[in-house]
């Protein structure tokens, strides 16, 4: 891989890591997340 | 003339079929066409899978007639339909976080630690990388991060499927799992679309207007 697709693969991610963070203060309080955590892992449906 | 004409009746068919079958197999209450037909599997995938096949044995024809033609035609294609998909997958994730969230948790994959993390971070360099596939001269790198992106959904994927967890893909909407075949589904879709990503890291770098424009 070339010095150039290198860079717009960090350039992309950077983009990527600023915006998530800004998103996660733009949501609603219902659909935010702390910002190092899980989520519960649910019972598999029946049947599956 | 002919020759060109013909490559392109071919090379369109082939991106029709092609894109019919990812919409079916992606959407498959929607599009799918054994849906009408009672009895059959509920999500066709054969006729997904065939449809590809068909779409693949069409390419070599046209690439034959006039590869020229068909390089920019498919290059074309290819962009504006993994990017599209990018874009559109992305969207429900961004405007629900704590939604996506639930959903990456499923997959019993990551560190409990970073799965909030990883569920802001991972839509976003889905809409970023298709943007700049459809908008920039940026093809190639755009492209390797599309074939890294899918080659992790199918390495998460595949261990959901393997361990038998209760998992819903959560490509396109948050939802909950229904049934295993969805997950193979979910999977066999992403391998069928590494195939034009992996064409993709080859074509130069230039924007979508260079591709009609260039000698």
């Amino acid at each position: 891989m070339k010095d150039l697709e290198w860079r717009v693969v960090l350039v992309l991610v950077a983009i990527a890591l600023i915006a998530g963070i800004a998103n996660n203060l733009r949501v609603s309080a219902d659909k935010r997340v702390t910002w190092f955590g899980g989520q519960q892992v649910l019972a598999k449906p029946a049947g599956y | 003339m002919n020759r060109r004409l013909s490559a392109i009746v071919l090379l369109t068919l082939s991106i029709a079929l092609f894109g019919l079958a990812v919409l079916e197999i992606s959407f498959p209450t929607v599009f799918s066409l054994g849906m009408r037909i009672q009895g059959l599997w509920r999500y066709r995938i054969w006729i997904g899978i065939g449809e590809v096949v068909a779409s693949f044995l069409l390419i070599w024809p046209a690439f034959r007639l006039d590869a020229d033609i068909a390089g920019r035609l498919l290059e074309t294609a290819s962009r504006l339909g993994l990017g599209g998909m990018f874009v559109f997958a992305s969207w429900f994730k961004i405007h629900n976080p704590q939604g996506f969230a639930m959903l990456v948790a499923q997959y019993q994959f990551l560190p409990l630690w970073s799965v909030n993390l990883f569920a802001l971070f991972m839509p976003q360099l889905e809409i970023w990388t298709g943007l700049a596939l459809i908008f920039t001269r940026w093809n190639r790198g755009a492209s390797i991060l599309l074939l890294v992106m899918f080659t992790a959904f199918i390495v998460a994927l595949g261990q959901a499927v393997l361990r038998n967890l209760g998992i819903t893909c959560g490509c396109f909407e948050i939802e909950g799992a229904v049934d295993k075949k969805e997950a193979w589904i979910s999977l066999i879709r992403d391998v069928i679309l590494l195939a034009p990503t992996i064409w993709l890291t080859r074509r130069p770098n230039r924007n979508l207007v260079r591709v009609w424009l260039d000698r």
